[in-house]
C-alpha cells in the first residue's frame, strides 16, 4: 500500500508536471486518493490551484482513453478543489472554477450523463454572470 | 405487440422545415398502410431536435391527414404549457381522433426550452404536479359551473365548462414518462400508462415493480390495469439494413448528426471536444436507443421486449436527418421481415412477474459515477 511519501511525491509532481507523465501509469481514482491524502496532511504546502489545474488536464487526457469515467473522476476532484478555493477567495479563482465546471459538463455529456452535465454547465454559467460562490 | 410510428424528426435548418414536415406526413401514410396503428409524437423546441415543436397542432393535423391512426403524446412537456389550454386542446384532439388519443405528459428536460419560456428548470416537477391538479379539476370539476384553483404556479377560475368535451370520459387516457419509485407508484395508482425509454428488460422490470405496486395499492380494476398496460410503451430507434449493407458506414453522417443534436437538446451544450464527441457517439451505439442491422439482428434485439409482453413498440425511423428514401426502405424491410415475427411471439406466462421478482430492489434510474 502506498504511503504518505508516495502521496506527497505524486501530488508534487502533478502540480509541477505539465505533461502529467508522473501519473501516466495510475488510475484517476488512485491519483485523487493521493492528492486528498497529501492535501489533508497538516504540513502540506502544495499549491491547490496548480493541482486542480493539473487534474483538469488529466481529465482532458483521459477523455480520449479507453476509461473515460476516469476523466469524470479527475475533473470532479478539480471542481471540488476550485470550489473550496473560490469560497475562500472568489475573484482569483472564479474563471478557473467556471472552466473546470464546463470541462466536467463536457466529460459527463460524453457519457450521456445529462442531468449532472446540465447542473455543472448551469453552475458555470451562473459563475460567469457573477453569482455568489458557496462553499 | 403493436407498432407505432414515433415522431421526433430533426431538421437541418429553416430552409428544410417544409420538406421534412411534408416527408413526415408521407411516412405516416406509409406506416399506416403497413399496419402501424399509432403515432406517438414529441415536444422539443429551439434546437432543431424536432421539426414541428408543437405536439398539439401536429396531432390535429395528423388526425385529418392520416385519419385512423391512434395519436399519443410521448410526451407533452407540460411545465411549458397552461393546463386549461392543454385540457381544451386534448379534448379537441380526442374529438378529432374519435377518442383514439393518449395524453402522455412529462416534466421536460432541456435547459434551452425552460430558458426560452423564462421558467426555472429546477421547478419542473413541482410545476407539473400543480399542472396535473388543475387538469384533474378541469376534467372532473366538482360541479357543472366550473372550478377554481389557486396555487403557486397556476391561479385559475373557470366559469363554465371546457369545450369541447372529450369523447373518452371523463378524460382522455393518460400516460407518463417517469423513473423514480415514487412517481412510478403514482402512475400505477392512477392507471396511467408508462412510457419507457432505452432501458433493457431488467431495468424495465425494476420500474414495473413500483408501477404494479401502485396499481395494487389503489386496488385498480382488471379493466383499468389492462388499459394502462395496453399503452405502456417502449421506444427504439430502428434501422433495418439490407443484407450485406455496411450500415455503420452508410449511416455515418446520420449517427454524427443525431449525436450532436441530442447533445444540444438534452444538455444545452453546443459542442464537445473531438475525443468527447467520439466517446459520446460510441456510448450512443453501445446503449439501447438504436437497434440497427439486418432484419434478423433487429428482430433479436427486439425479441426480449415482445417476450416481456410490451404492448406498444414506438419505432423511431426518422432521426439524424436520414434521407426519406432510406427511411422508407428501412421501414419496408421492418414491415416485411421483422414485424410478422414479433407479432407471433406470445409472452411466456408469468415471465414478467418472475423478472420483476429477480430484479427487486434494482435501481430504476441510471447511477452517476
Amino acid at each position: 500500500m502506498p504511503g504518505e511519501a508516495d502521496s506527497r511525491r505524486i501530488a508534487t509532481e502533478l502540480a509541477q508536471d505539465r505533461n502529467l507523465d508522473a501519473v501516466d501509469g495510475l488510475g484517476a481514482e488512485e491519483v485523487v486518493e493521493h492528492v486528498r491524502r497529501e492535501l489533508a496532511s497538516a504540513d502540506s504546502a502544495l499549491p491547490r490551484a496548480e493541482i486542480a489545474a493539473a487534474l483538469v488536464r488529466l481529465g482532458d487526457r483521459r477523455a480520449g482513453s479507453e476509461h473515460p469515467h476516469e476523466a469524470v473522476t479527475a475533473t470532479k476532484e478539480a471542481v471540488d478543489l476550485y470550489r473550496a478555493l473560490a469560497a475562500e477567495e472568489p475573484d482569483p479563482h472564479r474563471e478557473a472554477f467556471a472552466a473546470a465546471l464546463e470541462s466536467l459538463a463536457v466529460r459527463l455529456a460524453a457519457l450521456w450523463l445529462h442531468e449532472p452535465a446540465i447542473q455543472a454547465n448551469r453552475e458555470a454559467r451562473r459563475l460567469r454572470r457573477g453569482a455568489a460562490i458557496e462553499g | 405487440m403493436r407498432f407505432s410510428y414515433y415522431l421526433n424528426p430533426q431538421t437541418p435548418g429553416p430552409d428544410d422545415d417544409e420538406r421534412v414536415i411534408d416527408e413526415v406526413f408521407g411516412q405516416l401514410e406509409l406506416a399506416k398502410s403497413m399496419g402501424f396503428t399509432d403515432t406517438w409524437i414529441t415536444d422539443h423546441q429551439f434546437t432543431g431536435y424536432n421539426v414541428f415543436s408543437d405536439p398539439t397542432t401536429m396531432a390535429a393535423a395528423i388526425s385529418q391527414r392520416v385519419p385512423g391512426l391512434r395519436i399519443g403524446f410521448a410526451v407533452a412537456v407540460v411545465p411549458l404549457m397552461h393546463p386549461v389550454r392543454f385540457v381544451t386542446q386534448c379534448n379537441l384532439i380526442d374529438q378529432l381522433t374519435k377518442g383514439n388519443f393518449v395524453a402522455g405528459i412529462g416534466p421536460g428536460n432541456s435547459p434551452d426550452e425552460f430558458d426560452g419560456y423564462g421558467l426555472d428548470r429546477e421547478l419542473r416537477h413541482e410545476i407539473m404536479q400543480e399542472f396535473v391538479q388543475v387538469c384533474d379539476l378541469a376534467w372532473e370539476p366538482p360541479d357543472e359551473g366550473g372550478f377554481e384553483f389557486h396555487g403557486k404556479h397556476f391561479d385559475v377560475e373557470v366559469r363554465g365548462r371546457i369545450i369541447p368535451a372529450p369523447i373518452q370520459r371523463p378524460r382522455p387516457h393518460m400516460a407518463v414518462a417517469t423513473g423514480t419509485p415514487e412517481r412510478l407508484e403514482a402512475a400505477g395508482r392512477r392507471g396511467w400508462s408508462l412510457l419507457l425509454g432505452p432501458q433493457e428488460v431488467e431495468f424495465i422490470a425494476a420500474r414495473l415493480q413500483y408501477y404494479r405496486k401502485g396499481m395494487d395499492d389503489a386496488a385498480l380494476s382488471p379493466e383499468a390495469r389492462a388499459r394502462a398496460w395496453e399503452h405502456t410503451s417502449i421506444v427504439r430507434q430502428l434501422y433495418v439494413a439490407e443484407e450485406g449493407e455496411n450500415w455503420l458506414e452508410e449511416l455515418d453522417d446520420v449517427l454524427d448528426t443525431y449525436t450532436r443534436k441530442s447533445l444540444r437538446a438534452n444538455t444545452g451544450i453546443d459542442d464537445l471536444p473531438k475525443a468527447d464527441m467520439e466517446k459520446r457517439r460510441a456510448e450512443y451505439l453501445k446503449r439501447g436507443w438504436l437497434h440497427a442491422g439486418t432484419a434478423d439482428e433487429v428482430f433479436e434485439r427486439l425479441r426480449p421486449f415482445a417476450e416481456l409482453g410490451i404492448s406498444n413498440l414506438m419505432c423511431w425511423f426518422n432521426f439524424g436527418h436520414m434521407q426519406d428514401e432510406r427511411i422508407r426502405a428501412s421501414m419496408a424491410r421492418f414491415h416485411e421481415r421483422v414485424m410478422p415475427r414479433l407479432r407471433e411471439i406470445s409472452p411466456p406466462e408469468d415471465y414478467l412477474s418472475s423478472l420483476i421478482e429477480q430484479n427487486e430492489g434494482m435501481a430504476t434510474e441510471a447511477s452517476i459515477p
